[in-house]
């Protein structure tokens, strides 16, 4: 049972109006929210026909949400799922664009694209666009990459632009700019640049293929849902009506659109509550999401402003070297300009007979390991350390934490090599895949099923998720499927060529059980073979319906059937060997899936101790570990916009140390806003304001991965990978030092 | 057939004239028009004078039907049509005179009459220009989707009765949103009058048209209406709410000129209104009848289900419920399940259940907003399990999302290898599974493996070269069935036709006989007959089209129907399915059976579906209907209001066709994944807690 602090049931005191709450990392505010909306259900502050909305920034999130308050709602003898609604912005622009489809010129059956087919999209406008426009090229590139571009450099050059127009179609959506609206206003204002002619001519192609596909982006979504909103006053005065109050959390990482989404469904004299930690604003780069949206929210004089500082999850220790971080960047960090990349509270204990205790200190066990590393060195470290902490620990969590998917896949090859046990969260997370790896390789039995070790594949899954049987029964049967030499006898048997039968009728039959197993699994494959020739979604539904129990797997085999019916449309040549490629893509986590199910849904780290979980930086958010290792803490990944600092945004291939990224975006809003003086704003400015804004990104990111650590942790450096050519060695990071210079002065006393 | 006395008296009183006969649905209507047709028979009516109007077919079969019962033959059977075939039988029958008055280009020429997929095609030649100019880019619409619009916008200026050239300037006025959407609105108006032009060009005749002329000339052509109003004295006149204002303006005139009419309408209906169904347009008539009848005893809904449609009403429009009876609580049942298959799981056991309990399986429906082919599927693979069989009605399905139509299609390119189309291994496969009886795919994938070549130009081999042991595995049975199937081609390339006539051979000589898939094979019949009338339509509808540009029309055909060009396509069955089946349809199909049940299921009521209409970017029918008033924005409140009207209607047409209990089924993720709590549910809800604190239940 919940025994809210005393901080907490300030919060819980809140009937109506805006109330905006500064969280520290660790301190219930999940919870006490939760808490908060089952409570105004409890006391009956809304219709039958009315929801409380509560918005949080992804999907573990949301599941996470509804699994408590129902929990609550239980336990105060209230019907579950009943007058709740919870949804990330993505969830709730696709409500509001759904019911009401007709308002921005979609119709029922619109669908949401996904990173596949945007990259494809993308790829082929701007590989024609640089041949139409070779002097892009010549204007922006390193001399010796303008001549005779080698192939390598030639895909250089796409992938970089690619990312670039990525950007900035993200950018012109969020401040509602069309691409007829932005040539309209070159024209007026007489501009001719060529970084605002590329992004203009990408995202008018762009828009042209989604709208001949019905389909829509997920930036299309948020934009769509505020225009709706905008369009027609009678279905707002609706959905206000419908959503008396909305709860928000991770308000620190609302966009612009987020908040004019929420704020014009609030009204003016609506009822908002804002939960988040300025401090874990993580996901700004080239968004228009900001903590200073929270912050000046929770500045309002309108709004009341509480705070929840306390947190029971750390050791002091860690609680004193995260609070060391907030004081040295607002007084000490050198770069003037990043004082305020964190912002107070401090994090405070939790009170004396509190129910979250925070843990018994060990500072010893708190390591700022200072050695310089070369990156694969650091790995090897790393890896040792695991093997000998883990055989003690079993019953302790643990995760490493990476800036970058690509360096946790090294991770996982090391671990791999070592037989040391993992999960990983990376670039889609594990469930994802498994669900997808299962359903692959049901799609290449259905297409060929005559082979056995396809069947068998099939079977090693079932046997794990369906038929809970033991590794032996599971050989066992793997071993007798393997004497059936004739499958049509065993999957669709006939009178003398019944292969279980003539298993029956042999001196030393088989046993009931595994009979009973090898019948199931017989009902179940002839059954998806005679499905076959359905459309390809519904096999997938019809499949997963039949083979997952767990709501997160069937969202998930929902959302896969959903994307490869959206191939089929763009591809009507497809079948079956060519989904279960696209399947397999995403099993071997080559292809990242965007949008409702992307999040690793509802993961515990409490359920894989004995196991090392390696994720991002990014990732590990919301979640915390008896011990964490935190990697790559050096100038590249974690910049202090110093002299000598890499960004990895300026490219090697540019002509100067320049991010193009930001020197659009920049010229993009000086075009929203009309404003000439930005317009003309020489090039290398945007870019340096980028890197301030980088690096201010990853302090808080710092700062995040210390507070995941609820014991132990572990932070090392790299000096780079030394294989790239061009590189200089990097240095540990300026908070590394700062916190190193810290730990030591403390350990002295 | 039994009748009351009340009812021959109602069908004596419209001998004597004409009766304008209201009520609910189950309150005994049709069968009144029946009682009036057999009198009228009895009368020695000449069967030919006797005109049965509906507003779509599968309304007339029950009066096909009960003539055929009733054995009453007076030289000709009287005659059961929709206003869509009286026009094209006048157009034909007066072409020469009409041709001249529409600036067709040659009106010496007879006319081809285009169905939905002609004209889509010619729809997809004239608007693929526009299309190159970029023309629809401020709204996201597939092109298929746009075409069916175009052509749905030009069928309601007809059926309402204005001019198509006002398309855009009736939905421009309405629109108060986005600017530019007004542009697509323009656009697709061009795109409209361009197809008129090429129409008028060629000699084609679309459904817009068609009743542009007809209209036209049945009014003001004194010849022509002569002709009509003389051809039919006596008119029963059923489900008027579910037709047209242009044909309640035809019935307006002609009513005078008649000997007697029996008219008929459904109360609280109208639900075709996204084809143009105008219940308003339609009680007008009743001012031109001599007589206006009510009936509202219902014959098949009791006082119990009657009461959930009232306690629905109250809780849809947020007035006090009320009390709740106890028997008309217990009418309902309600089932909630986390999941969709558990879902599916109950809806069958429970059926079982019924059955044994002795109830008739064909009085038992499955209805569902949409009914998808792995919700159907699902259910068939569970039903068969249990030995009950189901029958679906799905009209609104286009032939490229049948299997079976893939099936045939792969049999085609086989018997044409002139045409380089080979199926894959797997098209093939999937073709053999359908066609040989009992085939399992296991062993179609090792005959096909056998017998596809990809190096000879007939793609097929014999079954002569293998070895003993493979034949025992595919089985001798259908290695004799293949070997069949395989002279039949053989023989076929020496003697070859169309396409849609081979295919039409291809299955009464081999697909229907005994031992291959399609025997007794309802379905797969009806589905290859809808691929073989729409290829043949298609043929004739384009004879001069291909004849001019010298390609080949099948495989044009087949890379629409493949591309999904001709997705819109809804062909649909006019037979009466099996009654000794449990049915399962979407809601508003099921509306339009006249099938009265005893139990009904309504699967996932928290679904949009059962509320929300149907919304499309370029066409509104509630803007484009004669109701709308000029200049009248069409607002959120419109929206709501409609869709709530729209499912109370739902909800009482629907209920007005139980006779016994209604059970609910609920689910926390949808067949889409999503969570959804719809009105309905909300509605549910209500009556459930309302009932719940009546009997003095906690915490609800």
């Amino acid at each position: 049972m919940f025994r809210p602090r005393p901080k907490q049931l300030e919060i819980l005191k809140y009937t109506s109006g805006k109330m905006g709450i500064s969280a520290v990392p660790g301190s219930g505010k999940t919870q006490t929210l939760s808490y908060l909306a089952a409570n105004l259900l409890f006391e009956g502050k809304i219709e039958d026909d009315q929801e409380i909305l509560v918005v949080t920034l992804v999907n573990a999130a949301v599941n996470n949400f509804s699994t408590r308050i129902s929990g609550f709602m239980e336990s105060f003898g209230l019907l579950p799922g009943v007058g709740y609604r919870v949804r990330t912005l993505h969830g709730l622009a696709h409500d509001i664009v759904r019911e009401r489809p007709d308002l921005v010129g979609l119709g029922n059956e619109f669908e949401i694209i996904d990173e596949r087919e945007t990259n494809q999209i993308l790829d082929t406008s701007v590989e024609s666009w640089l041949k139409r426009n070779p002097n892009f090229i010549d204007r922006w590139g390193k001399p010796d990459y303008t001549n005779n571009l080698s192939r390598n450099q030639k895909s250089d050059w796409q992938s970089a632009i690619s990312s670039v127009c990525t950007n900035f179609i993200r950018t012109a959506k969020d401040l509602q700019l069309s691409p007829q609206e932005i040539y309209k206003r070159l024209s007026e204002l007489k501009i001719d640049d060529s970084l605002l002619n590329l992004g203009a001519d990408i995202y008018e192609d762009y828009q042209r293929a989604l709208n001949y596909r019905s389909a829509v982006d997920f930036d299309d979504l948020i934009r769509l849902a505020l225009m709706s909103l905008q369009i027609d006053p009678d279905y707002l005065n609706r959905l206000r009506y419908q959503w008396p109050y909305i709860l928000e959390d991770e308000a620190q990482d609302s966009s612009r659109l987020q908040e004019v989404i929420l704020q014009t469904l609030v009204g003016e004299n609506g009822n908002w509550v804002r939960v988040g930690d300025p401090n874990q604003a993580i996901f700004e780069s080239f968004t228009t999401a900001s903590p200073e949206y929270l912050k000046k929210f929770l500045a309002h004089p309108e709004v009341s402003s509480k705070t929840l500082p306390n947190s029971g999850r750390s050791t002091q220790s860690i609680i004193n070297l995260a609070n060391e971080l907030i004081r040295w960047t607002n007084q000490n960090h050198p770069n003037r300009a990043l004082r305020n990349s964190l912002t107070k509270p401090f994090i405070e204990p939790t009170p004396k007979y509190d129910p979250q205790p925070n843990p018994e200190d060990h500072p010893e066990k708190i390591i700022l390991f200072g050695k310089a590393q070369s990156s694969e060195q650091e790995i090897k470290s790393v890896i040792v350390s695991l093997g000998k902490w883990l055989p003690v620990s079993t019953d302790s969590t643990v995760a490493v934490l990476v800036p970058r998917n690509f360096r946790g896949g090294k991770i996982v090859e090391a671990l791999q090599k070592e037989k040391i046990p993992y999960v990983e969260i990376l670039q889609t997370s594990q469930s994802t895949r498994n669900t997808a790896a299962i359903l692959a390789s049901i799609l290449n039995f259905l297409e060929s099923p005559n082979q056995t070790t396809r069947l068998i594949k099939i079977f090693d899954f079932l046997s794990r998720i369906k038929f809970s049987i033991s590794r032996q029964t599971r050989e066992e049967i793997v071993k007798l499927i393997r004497t059936c030499n004739y499958l049509e006898e065993f999957l669709f048997p006939v009178p003398d060529h019944d292969w279980i039968q003539h298993l029956l009728g042999q001196k030393k039959p088989p046993e009931n059980d595994k009979v009973q197993i090898l019948l199931e699994f017989r009902t179940q494959l002839s059954r998806w073979l005679k499905a076959a020739d359905l459309p390809i979604h519904q096999i997938i539904i019809t499949i997963s319906q039949e083979l997952f129990e767990k709501p997160a797997d069937l969202a998930l085999a929902h959302k896969l059937a959903l994307i490869l019916e959206q191939y089929a449309k763009n591809h009507p040549d497809w079948l079956l060997p060519q989904f279960a490629e696209e399947l397999t893509l995403i099993a071997e986590n080559r292809r990242k899936l965007q949008g409702f199910s992307d999040e690793e849904a509802g993961f515990n780290p409490e359920m894989h101790k004995g196991k090392v979980v390696v994720t991002t930086y990014h990732k590990a958010k919301g979640l915390e570990w008896d011990r964490v290792y935190l990697m790559s803490v050096n100038d590249y990944d974690f910049p202090s916009a110093s002299i000598g600092d890499h960004f990895i945004s300026e490219k090697h291939i540019y002509k100067d140390e320049i991010n193009l990224e930001a020197e659009i975006n920049q010229k993009l809003k000086a075009l929203a806003e009309s404003n000439l003086e930005n317009l003309y704003l020489e090039y290398g400015l945007a870019t340096e304001q980028a890197r301030l804004e980088y690096a201010a990104e990853r302090i808080r990111l710092f700062f995040v991965g210390i507070t995941r650590a609820k014991k132990e942790l572990i932070i090392t450096w790299n000096t780079g990978d030394t294989h790239h050519k061009n590189r200089k060695n990097a240095n540990p990071s300026i908070p590394f030092l700062a916190l190193s210079a810290f730990w030591e002065k403390q350990n002295e006393i | 057939m039994l009748f009351t006395d009340y009812q021959e008296k109602i069908a004596k009183q419209a001998l004597k004239g004409s009766v304008f006969l209201t009520g609910f649905a189950g309150s005994g209507k049709t069968t009144i028009g029946k009682i009036f047709l057999k009198y009228l028979l009895e009368q020695d009516t000449p069967g030919n004078r006797i005109l049965v109007l509906v507003p779509q077919k599968s309304l007339g079969l029950t009066y096909s039907d009960f003539l055929e019962s009733i054995e009453i033959y007076n030289g000709n059977l009287p005659v059961i049509q929709t206003i869509s075939g009286i026009s094209q039988k006048i157009i034909r029958l007066f072409w020469p005179i009409i041709a001249p008055q529409f600036k067709f280009k040659h009106p010496k020429y007879y006319p081809t009459f285009l169905n939905i997929e002609s004209a889509q095609y010619f729809m997809a030649k004239v608007c693929e220009p526009f299309f190159e100019k970029n023309f629809f880019s401020s709204i996201k619409s597939e092109k298929p989707r746009i075409l069916s619009q175009i052509l749905d916008n030009l069928n309601k200026s007809a059926l309402v009765g204005f001019p198509h050239e006002e398309i855009a300037m009736r939905l421009k006025s309405a629109w108060s949103k986005e600017s530019n959407h007004l542009i697509a609105y323009e656009e697709a108006q061009e795109c409209a009058n361009a197809f008129r032009d090429y129409c008028l060009e060629f000699n084609l005749i679309d459904f817009s048209l068609q009743y542009e002329i007809s209209n036209k000339v049945i009014h003001e052509s004194f010849l022509i209406q002569q002709y009509l109003f003389n051809s039919y004295e006596y008119l029963v006149y059923d489900n008027i709410e579910e037709d047209t204002p242009s044909a309640h303006d035809l019935i307006l005139k002609w009513l005078p000129r008649l000997k007697c009419a029996l008219l008929i309408q459904d109360e609280n209906a109208g639900f075709r209104s996204f084809l143009g169904a105008d219940p308003i347009s339609a009680a007008r008539l009743s001012k031109s009848c001599q007589e206006i009848i009510e009936v509202n005893d219902s014959f098949i809904s009791d006082p119990p289900i009657q009461e959930i449609i009232s306690i629905y009403g109250k809780a849809l429009s947020h007035q006090p419920i009320g009390g709740i009876s106890e028997p008309g609580f217990k009418r309902l049942s309600f089932h909630h399940h986390k999941f969709y298959p558990d879902m599916i799981d109950r809806v069958v056991q429970q059926i079982d259940n019924f059955i044994n309990e002795g109830i008739d399986p064909g009085k038992i429906a499955i209805l569902a907003p949409f009914v998808s082919n792995a919700l159907r599927f699902q259910i068939q693979q569970r039903m068969n399990e249990k030995n009950i069989k189901l029958v679906t009605h799905r009209p609104s399905r286009s032939l490229r999302e049948e299997s079976i139509t893939h099936g045939l299609i792969s049999w085609t390119k086989l018997a044409y290898p002139e045409w380089g189309l080979s199926p894959s291994i797997y098209q093939f496969r999937t073709a053999i599974t359908q066609t040989i009886g009992n085939m399992d795919p296991i062993r179609a994938d090792l005959l096909s493996r056998i017998v596809l070549s990809k190096n000879t130009t007939f793609a097929l081999r014999p079954m002569d070269d293998v070895r003993p042991e493979m034949l025992e595995r595919i089985t001798i049975q259908a290695v004799f069935q293949y070997q069949k199937i395989f002279s039949w081609l053989m023989n076929y390339q020496n003697n070859k036709s169309e396409m849609d006539v081979f295919l039409a051979s291809f299955f009464g000589e081999i697909l229907s006989q005994p031992g291959f898939g399609f025997h007794e094979n309802y379905e797969g019949a009806e589905i290859t007959g809808r691929l073989i009338e729409s290829m043949q339509n298609f043929r004739k509808n384009t004879y001069s089209h291909f004849q001019k540009t010298g390609e080949n029309w099948a495989l044009d055909y087949i890379t629409m129907l493949e591309n999904g060009l001709i997705s819109a396509l809804y062909l649909q069955t006019w037979d009466l399915p099996p009654q000794d089946a449990v049915y399962l349809a979407p809601a508003h199909t099921f509306l339009m059976q006249n099938r009265p049940v005893e139990i009904q299921f309504w699967l996932d009521i928290g679904n949009m579906g059962w509320w929300q209409r149907l919304m499309q970017p370029l066409t509104q029918p509630y803007v484009l209907s004669r109701n709308w008033i000029d200049g009248l924005k069409w607002t959120d409140i419109h929206e709501y209001e409609n869709n709530q009207k729209n499912l109370e209607k739902l909800i009482s047409g629907l209920l007005l066709r139980c006779s016994g209990n209604l059970i609910l089924h609920t689910i926390g993720y949808n067949e889409n994944g999503d969570e959804q709590t719809g009105p309905l549910l909300k509605a549910t809800q209500r009556i459930l807690r309302t009932y719940h604190r009546q009997i003095g239940h906690q915490n609800v």
